[in-house]
């Protein structure tokens, strides 16, 4: 009978998706897979399980690329068996390695044991925030003089566009600090207190640049990101007493978070 | 030693270096003389930060576009959307050459990330021309293709590795990107000669080869397999062999990769000079 290649091919992607057994050892490839290759000296199970880690070992390495100070928060041995259970539950869906771990986050939310660690959570998704910012396209920003030059009578109808890479995030505690904390080595338990952060993340260059704000200012900028009209913007933060909500505004075009 | 870095364009059949992002700004500060660059596209898709690294060093170096994820033996096909991506950075990039691996990288819409291996068979030859051809028409130009590294062959296979590669390749127009490590790796795991690989590999089918280390790694179970994985300088073996298809196929591009624990430029740009070396002492044949 001819080999299936299709048939061949999904028996690859079982091989490489199946979780291990309790002890940790491998399944049992595909009976079929494993008939179709020659031994050789060295059995086709030992053959097969060269792909397996390989899957396991290189997607575990992509996420802990991106999330390097979850990973040491949460300690090396727990987030590389929690992103092996993600990978083999949820194989990336394009051959672009950056696109992938999106939702690593709350998968380590579901994580056993996780309750107590939930700052690591924040952390999680403030370094994919950074990643999705790293990796968005560059665009011209909407600069203060080319925005004062629109008349007045047509603000309340303009709309601003996010810059491509501007991703706006809000933590119950200063992530941004604790994240700091672990790029120099320095985690202290006072970084878990303070006030809720409001962040936006962009990109002006080749870096990815940070800036925490007051919570209206944030609200703001939350809403001229999602283009609403400025009119409507300005009727919100009156609604919420917030009278000079310009200054989202103003902040907003001076770093550069809408695009031209 | 190689020509100082010259305009963008088409690939010289001289020693070039696999750009990985460590080496970004490396790159644009010092302008390393290097005759040419080989990017895999699936990093820069997203348009951000390494694309304008990219943008960059192209304004200096001629660049290869080497993917990883299409899957040229995809029985179910190639991904039209990620075919789509990969043609619109090529028109964006301009690259002087375009290559693929002959191997699948997953199934039914899960990417494995790995290059893994065809059964050397008719079905699978008319798959892979197929998907050539499919490639072909999306960029415009014909391609180059890799033989890849394998851990396993298949009792089904009733052709040769280069025998299939040949064919695929006078089939589809494509031409041969010759990994002389794969076929070193291949021929100790399988017990083939690899001399004779490159002696069975048709003169004027390869456009470029590839050198890079390669791991000896224990089995569970006993006995040895050797690893493509890019993680350590090129084998004496291999510069025997890189030596042998030299003095074959004639002058062509040649490329220093690395991508496992990738060391400091200089390392790589070292490996590039003796690669340069080899290809200098080679008689004049255009592989064309």
């Amino acid at each position: 009978m001819p080999l299936d290649l299709i048939a061949l091919q999904a028996d690859f992607r079982t091989n490489a998706l199946a979780h291990a057994g309790v002890d940790g050892a491998p399944p049992h490839p595909p009976t079929p897979l494993v008939a179709a290759i020659r031994a050789d000296g060295i059995p086709a199970a030992s053959r097969l399980n060269i792909h397996r880690n390989h899957y396991a070992v290189t997607l575990t390495d992509a996420l802990a690329g991106i999330y390097g100070a979850t990973r040491a928060l949460v300690g090396a041995a727990y987030f590389d068996s929690l992103a092996l259970r993600y990978a083999r539950a949820h194989p990336p869906v394009s051959p672009c390695l950056f696109e992938y771990g999106a939702g690593l986050a709350r998968a380590l939310a579901d994580g056993p044991g996780m309750a107590e660690h939930a700052y690591a959570i924040d952390v999680a998704r403030l370094e994919w925030a950074m990643h999705e910012s790293l990796h968005a396209p560059a665009a011209a920003a909407l600069t203060p003089g080319r925005m004062a030059a629109v008349p007045e009578g047509d603000l309340p109808n303009v709309r601003l566009t996010p810059h491509p890479t501007l991703r706006l995030l809000r933590a119950p505690f200063p992530v941004h600090r604790l994240w700091q904390g672990v790029q120099a080595g320095d985690v202290g338990p006072n970084l878990l207190s303070g006030q809720a952060a409001c962040l936006a993340l962009w990109r002006p260059g080749f870096d990815v640049l940070l800036e925490a704000m007051d919570a209206p200012t944030f609200r703001t900028l939350t809403r001229l990101a999602a283009s609403l009209p400025l009119g409507d913007v300005a009727a919100a933060a009156a609604d919420e007493g917030d009278a000079d909500w310009s200054q989202g505004l103003g902040l907003g075009l001076r770093l550069g978070l809408f695009a031209e | 030693m190689p020509d100082a870095p010259t305009a963008p364009g088409a690939i010289p059949a001289a020693a070039g270096i696999g750009l990985r992002a460590p080496h970004f700004a490396h790159v644009l500060a010092t302008r390393p003389a290097v005759s040419w660059f080989e990017f895999h596209p699936e990093n820069y898709l997203g348009y951000g930060a390494p694309f304008l690294y990219l943008e960059r060093i192209r304004a200096d170096y001629p660049l290869a576009m080497h993917g990883v994820g299409l899957s040229l033996g995809a029985a179910d096909g190639l991904d039209p959307n990620h075919l789509e991506r990969l043609a619109g950075l090529a028109r964006r990039i301009e690259p002087g050459l375009i290559s693929e691996h002959l191997a699948f990288a997953g199934s039914a819409g899960a990417y494995l990330n790995d290059l893994l291996p065809l059964p050397y068979t008719e079905a699978a030859l008319a798959v892979v021309v197929r998907n050539i051809d499919r490639a072909q028409t999306a960029f415009g130009r014909p391609i180059l293709v890799e033989n890849a590294s394998a851990y396993l062959t298949y009792a089904a296979s009733d052709m040769s590795e280069q025998a299939f590669l040949a064919e695929a390749c006078r089939r589809s127009g494509a031409k041969a990107l010759l990994d002389v490590n794969n076929v070193y790796v291949n021929a100790r795991n399988h017990g083939f000669d690899p001399f004779r690989y490159i002696d069975e590999t048709p003169v004027g089918s390869v456009g470029e080869i590839h050198l890079a280390g390669h791991a000896v790694k224990p089995l569970d179970g006993g006995g040895e397999i050797r690893i493509d994985d890019h993680g350590s300088a090129v084998d004496a073996a291999v510069w025997r062999l890189f030596r042998h298809a030299i003095d074959r196929f004639g002058r062509v591009p040649a490329l220093i990769e690395w991508d496992a624990r990738i060391p400091e430029f200089a390392v790589l740009a070292r490996e590039a000079a003796t690669a340069q070396g080899i290809l200098d002492g080679a008689r004049a044949v255009d592989a064309a």
